[in-house]
């Protein structure tokens, strides 16, 4: 089991700082599955943690300068860790302006992936900080639980409105109540209702318009 | 003892009390006849930070009282850190509204006043209740030390900001070969597979002096020293670490004519901070950003089907049997190599200082009195 990868880009490190932050704030210990083309961060359904699931996934050659693994054997080339998603959060805000980074599986005092940073000096040297980041790796059989959560039958699909605006709504609703009700239909048309014994507040959103499904929806496909 | 700071030294003296508070929780005043000593020592006495402001800090500065023989012995007192602090606590409208600062201590008066002069006339005057004391001094001889690195102070608050908060101990190592580094140090009792290690090196060329004789690894608190850092950052002089073997304490000093500051911090001694073989194994070097050798990070993990994993859930566990052990060594911890100090940092400074209940529930009986004892001062 190999891995090693590689930034330079600061754009790229920048984006991938930002995944890894979000998924930090959404999960305290996630799944980091690398295969030959692909990373995926994923949280898998436990009800001990209010069943949720995330499932995120990248692209290697849109971060990447180098990339290169070798997984557990030819026909299961891939390799799966486990990791607090904190920590690798934390190795990266320290990331920030510097010149290089490497993303390496190492075997320190525990199986690691090892976090190198060139940063820039004023005497033209380069500091280097390096992060050992625990991981567990996760063995063959336990694979299975990883997988791409499967979307549940839906009568409805619309598109959400500009994040910003829901997110400002939503977060001035919580202040109100624990729960939130979402309608949606297929005009384009959604409310989200919060509704309390003293208060029921409701935010209209129209002209969402609905996504093309297959043959399901086929009356919304655009020729 | 009656003293006057303006201007920005005002900030100054706000950021020294600042950078104090994050060491001990008492500050003591020492008006000396070349200035005025501020000192204060942490809990666990390993670390120990004195703060010299000389007469040319302030625009006047008195240490005894007018007309008093210069030959007494100073007054000596410590105030309660929270409520010094609580004085210059805000230091940007210290810095927007204070045009002057009197100190004045006044043995007869049993009050230390702090009185700032704002602007539109106001003036704040705040009596702070003083305890007398007995001298508090960390005695040492620098130039006994074997090693010496000069650095701006902004380098190595650089270099620490890489580490969480939460981190307790850093590792500093240097070796002749000009290599510097910093390294998270972790506690016995810690998991190995939670905690991050992080690691930052530095080359030679980004210090002012490199005197290194042999390769050393000293470990000391690091919020005490990020304490120090942020004032002496702002200084813009020099800092000067002098450090020997693992056990003695490292000092680190900056000195110019108006400000001499001293942080002396207690280090791990040497069996105490032995890498056990299990949590620390040697590990690769860090510092190989160059080495891109993808076979030298091989983890060989069993991961197959077949093979006998112990276990079956993907969280945590222990892959060392560190933990299975720890129990059965703990009866017999003087014997066997590697087990928990009894106490991580020798109490180096100030015997005559801790009391006699303090003293005895020390387990080691050699414990070297690096200090002084000033009961028979005169």
């Amino acid at each position: 089991m190999r891995f090693r990868a590689k930034i330079i880009d600061v754009g790229c490190l920048n984006h991938f700082s930002r995944v890894i932050n979000t998924i930090a704030k959404l999960a305290k210990t996630c799944t980091l599955r690398l295969t030959l083309d692909k990373l995926y961060f994923t949280l898998s359904d436990k009800v001990a943690n209010g069943g949720v699931s995330m499932w995120c996934e990248l692209n290697q050659g849109n971060f990447f300068d180098e990339f290169q693994m070798e997984g557990v054997s030819a026909e299961n080339n891939e390799i799966y860790l486990e990791l607090a998603s904190e920590n690798f959060s934390r190795a990266f805000k320290t990331a920030q302006n510097a010149k290089a980074v490497k993303i390496k599986l190492t075997n320190k005092h525990c199986p690691c992936l090892t976090v190198a940073v060139e940063l820039p000096s004023l005497s033209g040297s380069s500091r280097i900080v390096t992060h050992d980041i625990p991981v567990g790796v996760i063995p063959r059989k336990l694979w299975n639980d990883f997988r791409e959560p499967r979307v549940p039958d839906f009568d409805v699909s619309i598109y959400l409105p500009v994040l910003k605006t829901m997110k400002s709504v939503v977060e001035r609703m919580k202040n109100l109540s624990n729960s939130l009700v979402i309608q949606a239909n297929l005009n384009g048309e959604m409310k989200l209702k919060i509704e309390t014994d003293l208060v029921c507040i409701t935010t209209h959103f129209k002209e969402l318009g609905n996504p093309p499904w297959g043959k399901r929806f086929t009356f919304f496909v655009r020729p | 003892m009656k003293c006057i700071v303006t201007g920005g030294n005002v900030k100054a003296l706000g950021k020294a009390i600042h950078a104090l508070s994050r060491i001990g929780d008492e500050i003591y005043i020492e008006p000396l006849q070349e200035g005025l000593s501020l000192r204060a020592i942490n809990t666990s006495r390993s670390a120990y930070a004195c703060f010299l402001f000389t007469s040319l800090f302030f625009q006047r500065y008195q240490p005894g009282e007018s007309g008093s023989d210069p030959d007494v012995g100073a007054f000596r007192c410590k105030v309660l850190m929270k409520s010094f602090l609580a004085v210059f606590r805000s230091l940007p409208a210290l810095e927007k509204t204070v045009e002057k600062c009197l100190l004045s201590l006044n043995p007869r008066m049993n009050r230390f006043r702090v009185q700032l002069h704002c602007k539109y006339g106001v003036v704040k005057t705040h009596d702070l209740s003083f305890q007398e004391c007995e001298l508090l001094q960390a005695v040492f001889d620098k130039r006994q030390y074997a090693h010496l690195l000069r650095a701006p102070p902004r380098l190595l608050a650089d270099a620490v900001v890489h580490f969480p908060l939460t981190l307790a101990e850093v590792t500093l190592g240097a070796s002749p070969a000009g290599k510097v580094t910093l390294r998270s140090y972790l506690e016995e009792e810690t998991e190995p597979s939670r905690m991050m290690v992080t690691e930052m090196c530095l080359s030679e060329e980004e210090f002012q002096a490199f005197h290194i004789k042999q390769e050393t690894q000293i470990t000391f608190c690091l919020k005490e020293f990020r304490g120090f850092l942020s004032f002496a950052e702002s200084s813009n002089l020099s800092l000067d670490i002098h450090f020997d073997i693992p056990g003695r304490p490292a000092i680190f000093t900056v000195e110019d004519p108006v400000l001499e500051l001293q942080l002396v911090l207690a280090t791990l001694s040497e069996s105490e901070s032995r890498l056990p073989a299990c949590t620390h194994k040697p590990v690769a070097p860090a510092c190989d950003f160059t080495n891109d050798d993808i076979d030298a990070y091989m983890v060989a993990m069993e991961t197959t089907c077949d093979g006998v994993e112990p276990s079956p859930s993907p969280t945590f566990h222990t892959r060392c049997s560190r933990s299975e052990t720890g129990e059965s060594e703990s009866e017999n911890e003087d014997t066997v190599l590697g087990t928990p100090p009894q106490k991580r940092f020798r109490s180096l400074f100030f015997g005559s200082v801790l009391s006699q209940s303090q003293a005895g529930t020390h387990s080691f009986s050699s414990q070297e009195v690096l200090a002084e004892d000033s009961e028979g001062d005169s």
